[in-house]
């Protein structure tokens, strides 16, 4: 039966477990902070994952047995890990490139590159460099340490060969376990049996490759759409609406009768939504209006909406149609990309978005309600012959 | 040289007719395939603690080899198809096939195998593994019956035996386990049959 108190606790804990690693790290890294805001961010989301899963007292026993556990041991594991790994990567890359900028601007009007001192600070953070921030920060720069423009040319050819193998290291693993998540959950089930074994569920090969060709590129799609998304303003609004869309799929999951699928939502929507909320503590100090350090929440989020979506359609009753809805609808963040609503300030096209992902949410709340009161709440009160109708009222 | 011949062919028929003998003899056990017209596997599991609910499986396969001057040489082997619950309702069914109750698309089988046999009075004692769920664990039947029957050329035996097991013992998720309880007993009513 479910349990509305203990995933009531789930859900605070782990909103509070992420929300208080952003606010810890924030404190203890000072300005530091928003230059690994990304880093923080997944860290964050990890923490209040194992709390919320710990707090709803879910098994760890290896091997992992089912597809949760297999979502739970692996898959959510290896995300948290490549996404620390990209945000590591990243977040060295912005910076020689920072200070390519940096030595550019300083050196070419002056026409004397290899002479003109060059200035530079590591505490700078983010991605898009807006030309009167960037002016502001060459002033601020001065003074600090001095690098001469040789020293500096050598760090950042470096720095920017090292990173580059980083980040793309990082994005082929990143593909890896996209193409192989939906293996990964699917492993020793009655799908990927023998066919000729007179398994009526089993796959042909035909059908095998098309399903995880199908889910790797929707995967990928998904994510680079948020992802491209994220640099536009009010990326926090993505992670909340991903939340919303994650804790919808297990409302779902859990009305269509797999009760623990429906509630491994809970800390993973909880937690991406704590650390989205307390987010704001590292914007400040960050250049510009940068926040792509939510890209490695949003990959988490993508692929733990998958993984849920997968689990609750081939093991238990989440239909195919509400499925691929959910895992669509965060891609409504883009209606406040419109003509006419582009423009508007953050806070409207946050509003926009969470407008219209509620929309699609509640029609499928909705709809499972129905199929709920239909097929399974018959099951709780119990179904009597009318000569001997008990008037569960009375 | 034709009584040489004579004396290789005559030791040859000796050798095979020896080697037909003993292998008669190894084959001492009788072997029965599970009828699945008279035989059946049902379980009951309590509700709320007040009362039992009753269901069944309908697809089961089994087979078993029976010796009777020496039962520890007897096996017995029993697969019961997950997905074929019956509880007389649809809608119920289809709930204890998700992965809360018996996840019938990651473990579509449940199965018992024995490991040891035992001849006690009235029938057998059989060591096994019993596997549900994903999780396998140890259990000892007690097969009560035994009696043979031949009808219409075909030697029938039967046996019946209940299990009583704790669904937590085999993972079954603990929110699952509240209204219906921990405890289910198994029974199972077995012919086999051979020609």
């Amino acid at each position: 039966m479910p349990d509305p108190i203990s995933y009531l606790k789930a859900a605070i804990a782990a909103v509070v477990a992420s929300a208080m690693i952003v606010l810890a790290l924030r404190l203890i890294l000072r300005k530091r902070a928003p230059s690994i805001a990304a880093v923080v961010c997944v860290l964050a989301v990890g923490v209040g994952v194992v709390t919320g899963y710990g707090v709803l007292q879910f098994s760890w026993t290896w091997p992992p047995a089912n597809a949760l556990d297999r979502f739970l041991m692996i898959v959510l594991p290896a995300t948290l890990a490549v996404e620390l790994l990209a945000a590591v990567s990243g977040r060295a890359r912005l910076l020689p490139s920072r200070e390519r900028q940096l030595g550019r601007s300083i050196a070419l009007p002056s026409g004397h590159a290899d002479r003109e001192p060059v200035r530079t600070e590591t505490e700078i953070s983010g991605a898009r460099f807006h030309r009167a921030e960037h002016v502001k920060n060459v002033l601020h720069v001065r003074k600090t340490t001095v690098i001469s423009a040789p020293v500096l040319s050598v760090r950042i050819l470096t720095n920017s060969a090292t990173n580059r193998a980083g980040s793309l290291c990082a994005f082929g693993f990143r593909l890896a376990l996209y193409a192989s998540v939906g293996r990964i959950l699917l492993h020793d089930s009655v799908y990927l049996g023998d066919v000729g074994s007179g398994n009526p569920d089993a796959w042909t090969f035909a059908k095998t490759l098309a399903v995880f060709a199908g889910s790797f590129a929707g995967l990928i799609g998904v994510w680079s759409l948020l992802c491209r998304l994220s640099e536009r303003p009010a990326a926090g609004s993505i992670t909340v609406s991903l939340a919303l869309v994650i804790q919808c799929t297990g409302l779902a999951t859990m009305m269509a009768g797999y009760i623990k699928g429906g509630a491994a939502a809970i800390p993973l929507a909880a937690a991406l939504a704590g650390t989205t909320l307390a987010s704001p503590l590292l914007a400040k100090g960050a250049v510009g209006s940068d926040k792509t350090y939510l890209r490695g929440t949003i990959s988490i989020g993508v692929i733990g909406l998958f993984s849920l979506l997968v689990i609750g359609h081939y093991f238990g009753q989440l239909t195919g149609l509400r499925a691929i809805v959910l895992f669509l609808t965060p891609l409504l963040c883009w209606i406040s990309e419109l003509p006419g609503l582009r423009l508007r300030p953050e806070w409207q096209n946050s509003g926009v978005r969470f407008i219209a992902v509620t929309i699609v949410l509640s029609a499928v709340f909705f709809s499972a309600k129905q199929d709920f009161d239909r097929k399974m709440a018959p099951l709780l009160v119990g179904v009597s012959s009318h000569a001997t109708r008990i008037q569960l009222s009375s | 040289m034709i009584r040489r011949n004579f004396t290789t062919c005559l030791m040859s028929l000796v050798v095979t007719l020896s080697l037909c003998g003993a292998g008669r003899l190894a084959v001492a056990s009788d072997d029965y395939a599970y009828d699945l017209v008279h035989s059946s596997v049902s379980f009951k599991a309590r509700h709320l603690d007040i009362s039992w609910i009753h269901g069944r499986f309908n697809e089961v396969e089994g087979k078993f080899s029976l010796d009777r001057q020496d039962p520890t040489k007897s096996a017995f082997q029993l697969t019961i198809k997950a997905d074929s619950v019956d509880t007389a309702n649809a809608a119920r069914d289809e709930h204890l096939r998700q992965p809360d109750y018996f996840d019938t698309k990651q473990f579509p089988t449940i199965e018992f195998k024995s490991t040891s046999v035992k001849a006690i009075e009235g029938g057998y004692e059989v060591t096994g593994d019993f596997t549900m769920h994903g999780k396998t664990k140890e259990v000892t039947l007690t097969l009560m019956g035994g009696k043979e029957h031949t009808f219409k050329d075909v030697k029938r035996v039967a046996f019946s035996t209940e299990l009583k097991l704790k669904r937590s013992d085999f993972g079954f998720d603990k929110n699952a386990i509240g209204p219906i309880g921990d405890e289910a007993i198994i029974i199972i009513d077995c012919e086999g049959m051979r020609k």
